[in-house]
């Protein structure tokens, strides 16, 4: 049964391919979301790092 | 006023760095089971393609055998922790049992999806047929849709304590879709075969019987590496979510003192 040897190829390479898919799909995601968690996180720093904060800095009249 | 408000809410800030060390720690959890991940798939691989013996009849197709059933298990695994954990939520209302739940139910279906489209191919060698609407096989692509289905009410439904709850109970009631697959092939005449491993004296050489159980574990390892990855997709989600409403306060506050002067 030599076509069986390509069921086997086809079997295999699919399931690799679709782990792998989501494995990247998932891999994408939490790159993205680290990257918007540090900027919000220095975004706040840096407000909170001003004289009672950016809001009621009479400077920034 | 303003200084006390800022406070109180930079307060308010504190838990997401407790969701912040959670995710970190993780991280590093999943980076040593993402090694012991790749090296149980390595060892799968020998098992079912060099290790166990070709088959008399099916030839090498019959190594299909070892993915398809390792994903036939944990597809069954991935759906009873959706549903546990959907319970645990619906009782206790813990974010991270929801969390917990949806992340174990997209996992689940990738896997559901493996069996399906690894059981097709296999039949295309030994029956002939790509598909077949026997008791088994349609059984198992109704739990694919039911759990497709929870998957795109929290997809497109919106992101409500109520949708949550929806999905819980679908998440439960799915399951019940289990122990039908799993007695379907003695309760009605189907083109799927028995069980052969789960009975008295299995039908399987010792050789086939070990590489069944190392493809397990290797398939067991990657749901829980991936879930675990896309657990903390969702803290990471929440994180932002929050940091967005503090950056959104902060803006407000501004807002406010500004009109105040």
């Amino acid at each position: 049964m030599p076509d069986n040897v390509t069921f086997l190829f086809a079997a295999f390479a699919v399931v690799w391919l679709m782990f792998f898919g989501y494995f990247l799909f998932v891999g994408g995601k939490i790159g993205g979301l680290r990257q918007d968690v540090e900027a919000l996180r220095e975004d706040l720093a840096t407000r909170a790092g001003e004289p009672n904060g950016a809001a009621s800095n009479p400077t920034r009249e | 006023m303003a200084q006390s408000v800022l406070t109180q809410r930079q307060t308010q800030a504190v838990p997401n760095q407790g969701t912040r060390v959670q995710a970190d720690r993780l991280g590093q959890w999943a980076k040593w089971l993402g090694i012991a991940t790749v090296i149980a798939v390595m060892a799968m691989l020998y098992m079912a393609l060099i290790y166990a013996p070709t088959e008399r009849t099916q030839g090498q197709a019959q190594r299909i055998f070892y993915i398809h059933i390792g994903s036939a298990v944990i597809t069954y695994v991935a759906y009873i922790v959706t549903a546990v954990a959907s319970i645990g939520f619906l009782w206790k209302r813990s974010e991270w049992l929801d969390q917990l739940a949806r992340s174990s139910a997209e996992v689940g279906l990738l896997i559901n999806s493996i069996l399906l489209v690894s059981g097709s191919i296999w039949g295309k060698a030994i029956w002939g047929t790509w598909w077949s609407w026997d008791a088994r096989l349609t059984s198992t692509l109704i739990l694919w849709f039911i759990y497709a289905g929870y998957l795109m009410l929290r997809a497109y439904g919106g992101d409500t304590p109520q949708i949550a709850r929806s999905a819980a109970v679908i998440g439960i009631i799915g399951c019940l879709d289990i122990p039908i697959i799993n007695q379907s092939v003695r309760w009605w005449r189907t083109l799927h075969p028995a069980p052969i491993v789960v009975r008295e004296s299995p039908a399987l050489p010792a050789t086939m019987l070990q590489a069944m159980f190392v493809a397990m574990i290797a398939f067991f390892l990657l749901y829980l590496y991936l879930t675990i990855q896309r657990f903390r997709v969702e803290q990471l989600s929440t994180t932002v979510g929050r940091l967005r409403q503090e950056a959104l306060f902060l803006d407000d506050d501004a807002e406010y003192n500004r009109k105040e002067r």
